[in-house]
């Protein structure tokens, strides 16, 4: 009988502990795992366990991943609640394990003073920068220039923040992108933009409503949980939130605008 | 008298918003429509005590507001704000 380790995932002072074999690298090892997964085909589908490490959730249903996975309940059958164990059954891919795996964090963030932004990321000089926009808009685009110029890039699709001790902290997904490997980073310095295409490269103050309205529609939330909308408000008033519009043509104003 | 789960009431830089999460909308409010709705999401109950803040506020007369914010809150139940 092969020996399964235990390994855990930790993003903002949460852990999500796994019983995957060769748990070292995220992108890696579920690739890897993927390849163990055929050659362990049968194994995998008796009964493979999610162990819950630090956190109290009460799911008792699985509606918000029935949402999340309209149209796709044939690879996943249920993700249910049983004691300490998280059961998963079913699974045809990877992109489904890393799927479920970042529900998992949006639901521990959302129970433990956080939020999930779908936005990409850079850093320089201590100080986050993150890009809010819907798809298609160019976060990743502006990321991938920052970088050009000497940015650090953070992530790419998904950005996770926490309130510790009264302050958000941000951190790259542990496992919630597209192209990049996520980028472990810990920080309390960060600006917001909410991103839009321009004519040139410029930021603007927007009211706290716009914010909020802006916000509200790239928040990874539960709308009927009154606490996941009070958590956007407590951003607007603790962060600095502003719009950049920009033109990709003018590239290399991006970098100094944002600053 | 009590806001319907997910309705959040804030007050904003410019003014203040409701967010209703059943129909997942942000509505705008004035001051004494934002006021009357927050004074109930902070827990107050009585329409007198309501109208003793307003009245406090705005320097209104007390029976004009009551009446107000009693067709208000009534507006505020036809629209699924209020339960």
């Amino acid at each position: 009988m092969k020996r399964k380790k235990r390994y855990v995932l930790e993003c903002l002072g949460l852990r999500i502990g796994l019983d995957f074999p060769n748990f070292e690298n995220k992108q890696i090892i579920l690739n890897d795992f993927y390849e163990r997964f055929v050659d362990y085909w049968s194994s995998f589908f008796v009964d493979y366990k999610f162990e819950r490490v630090d956190w109290k959730l009460s799911w008792q249903t699985d509606d918000l991943l029935k949402w999340k996975l309209e149209g796709k309940t044939r690879w996943l059958k249920w993700l249910e609640e049983d004691g300490n164990i998280w059961r998963i059954e079913s699974f045809c891919s990877i992109e489904n394990i890393n799927f479920l795996l970042g529900q998992l964090w949006i639901k521990l963030l959302w129970t433990n003073e956080g939020l999930v932004l779908h936005g990409s990321a850079v850093e320089k000089d201590g100080v986050a920068y993150v890009f809010v926009a819907e798809s298609g808009v160019g976060k990743s685009t502006v990321a991938k220039i920052l970088e050009e110029q000497g940015f650090q890039h953070l992530t790419d699709d998904v950005v996770f923040l926490r309130k510790i001790r009264d302050k958000w902290v941000l951190s790259g997904s542990p496992l919630i992108e597209k192209e990049y490997k996520p980028v472990k980073w810990q920080g309390d310095k960060f600006k917001i933009f909410l991103l839009s295409r321009g004519n040139d490269v410029t930021t603007r103050v927007v009211s706290e409503k716009k914010q909020l309205d802006l916000l509200l529609r790239q928040v990874f939330i539960d709308y009927k949980e009154n606490f996941t909308i009070q958590r956007v408000i407590s951003l607007i008033k603790s962060v600095s939130i502003s719009e950049l519009r920009v033109n990709i043509h003018y590239k290399d104003k991006i970098g100094r605008v944002i600053l | 008298m009590k806001l319907i789960e997910g309705v959040v009431v804030a007050h904003l830089d410019d003014g203040w918003v409701v967010f209703n999460g059943e129909k997942e909308e942000l509505l705008e409010f004035n001051e004494v429509g934002g006021l009357v709705l927050w004074l109930i999401q902070e827990g107050v109950e009585e329409v007198d005590e309501i109208t003793k803040a307003v009245v406090e506020k705005f320097d209104v007369d007390y029976a004009q507001a009551k009446l107000d914010i009693n067709n208000f809150l009534e507006e505020m139940k036809a629209e699924g704000l209020l339960q």
